[in-house]
């Protein structure tokens, strides 16, 4: 059916967990999409991911129905699971908490590369690098 | 969600950050136990990260939230500090709220169309419950009125058939023109699309009418289908309809009803079906939208 997008929403949150509360309802509530439908829905495409941070991207048509697409986790998600730590530097200049190697960046950047605004890996790997910089992370 | 957290305020916190940014930030406001985050990146220049708080934590969040600011500017060689924006808002039932976007409507002379959290009146129509969810066909739409007043029409001419009259939805969506089509009295109702998550709608939506036992839904490509019906419903979009004019033509007995097409695209249409030797029966124009309907030539 000729499909008329009206609305598109980006949110990151975590699988299988996402609620009717903010950000899901007050991002969604304000389109008139059905907040607990895309609930159901998210979360059970994410019950193997539970609790991983899941970029979703919403697209809202003219009659209010909606559908979605899952990316893969953020950079910053992957990043910290690489180099083992929970957290990034709340002081990023100054304080690094962690660090990688540019091979283990690249493994990164290719698997995030369909969702990166990237014209090749190297674009890729440069984006990744930002992330890592400001979560306090050397890459060696 | 209990009593107590409706009363709740929320903090919303808008940082508009360079695109550099963007990640890192989010993944700070994570951290910092925002159940998830909104990206806006409609303005690809001046994206923003939005999180939400609940008002009596989010002023630490804030204050942390300005110093690591600073600090990725420091980093990122930025001149301009990020601005904040603290947006307080009170908690609606999220869970709800949506809902008062829906509402029951007429279409055409025989049909209610309502959401199944209202029980409207029948004044003598057909109710056809859909619930507004993740497929496209909630009724709203002009393409799916459209649809559903032909397919009023073609009922009322082929009454009198005594075997029953058949009909193929095409592209069924919700399945709401394949349920209308069973409570207008089709007799051998099949719904399809090559969708999986429509057709899974769709047995929800005739299960919500009770008519699960009297429609055929599947998941089948256009190009896949055979077995005609005396009237096809093809709600779908000009390049589809172009591409598979020879099979929809031939799929077809009595009607064929063809929409989803924006107006610039109707007069183009409806002329391929003309050229395929059909009858145009009549058509509907109206706000951005053409559909038609076609019979054959005896």
């Amino acid at each position: 059916m000729a499909k008329k997008v009206v609305a598109g929403v980006k949110l990151q949150i975590p699988g299988g967990e996402a609620k009717p509360s903010p950000p899901v309802g007050p991002a969604l509530g304000q389109h008139g999409v059905n907040i607990m439908e895309f609930c159901k829905a998210f979360n059970a495409q994410t019950q193997n991911q539970a609790g991983v941070i899941i970029p979703v991207q919403i697209t809202i048509y003219a009659d209010r129905s909606f559908s979605f697409v899952l990316k893969t986790p953020p950079a910053s998600y992957l990043l910290k699971k690489a180099a083992g730590i929970e957290k990034g530097s709340p002081e990023p200049n100054r304080k690094k908490v962690a660090k990688l190697t540019r091979a283990q960046v690249e493994e990164i950047a290719k698997l995030k590369m369909a969702d990166l605004n990237a014209k090749d890996v190297e674009g890729a790997i440069s984006i990744i690098m930002g992330s890592a910089r400001s979560l306090g992370i050397e890459v060696v | 969600m209990n009593s107590s957290a409706h009363s709740e305020e929320w903090i919303a916190l808008h940082v508009g950050v360079p695109p550099v940014m963007m990640d890192g930030v989010a993944n700070f406001l994570h951290e910092r136990g925002s159940r998830g985050v909104v990206l806006d990146d409609e303005n690809p220049e001046h994206p923003s990260v939005i999180a939400y708080f609940p008002r009596d934590a989010w002023e630490a969040v804030y204050a942390e939230l300005k110093n690591y600011l600073a600090r990725l500017c420091d980093l990122f060689s930025v001149s301009d500090v990020p601005v904040v924006r603290v947006t307080p808002f009170k908690e609606e039932e999220w869970s709800t709220v949506w809902k008062s976007y829906f509402t029951s409507f007429p279409v055409g002379k025989r049909l209610i169309v309502t959401p199944p959290w209202l029980k409207p009146e029948p004044y003598g129509r057909q109710i056809l419950v859909i619930e507004p969810a993740d497929a496209f066909g909630t009724g709203t739409h002009e393409t799916t009125q459209g649809c559903l007043i032909l397919l009023e029409e073609a009922m009322e001419r082929l009454g009198s058939l005594s075997e029953g009259v058949s009909l193929l939805d095409v592209g069924c969506g919700t399945g709401i023109i394949a349920i209308a089509a069973v409570k207008l009295g089709a007799t051998d109702v099949t719904g399809v699309d090559n969708d999986p998550v429509a057709v899974q709608a769709a047995l929800h939506n005739a299960a919500l009418n009770g008519v699960e036992d009297r429609v055929h839904l599947a998941c089948v490509e256009l190009a896949a289908l055979a077995k005609p019906a005396d009237i096809v419903t093809a709600n779908l979009d000009r390049l589809t309809l172009l591409a598979n004019r020879d099979r929809l033509v031939s799929l077809f007995r009595r009607f064929l009803i063809v929409s989803g097409i924006t107006i610039e695209q109707w007069e183009e249409v409806r002329e391929a079906f003309l050229a395929q030797g059909l009858i145009l029966v009549r058509e509907i124009t109206r706000a951005e939208w053409g559909c038609g309907m076609f019979h054959k030539r005896s």
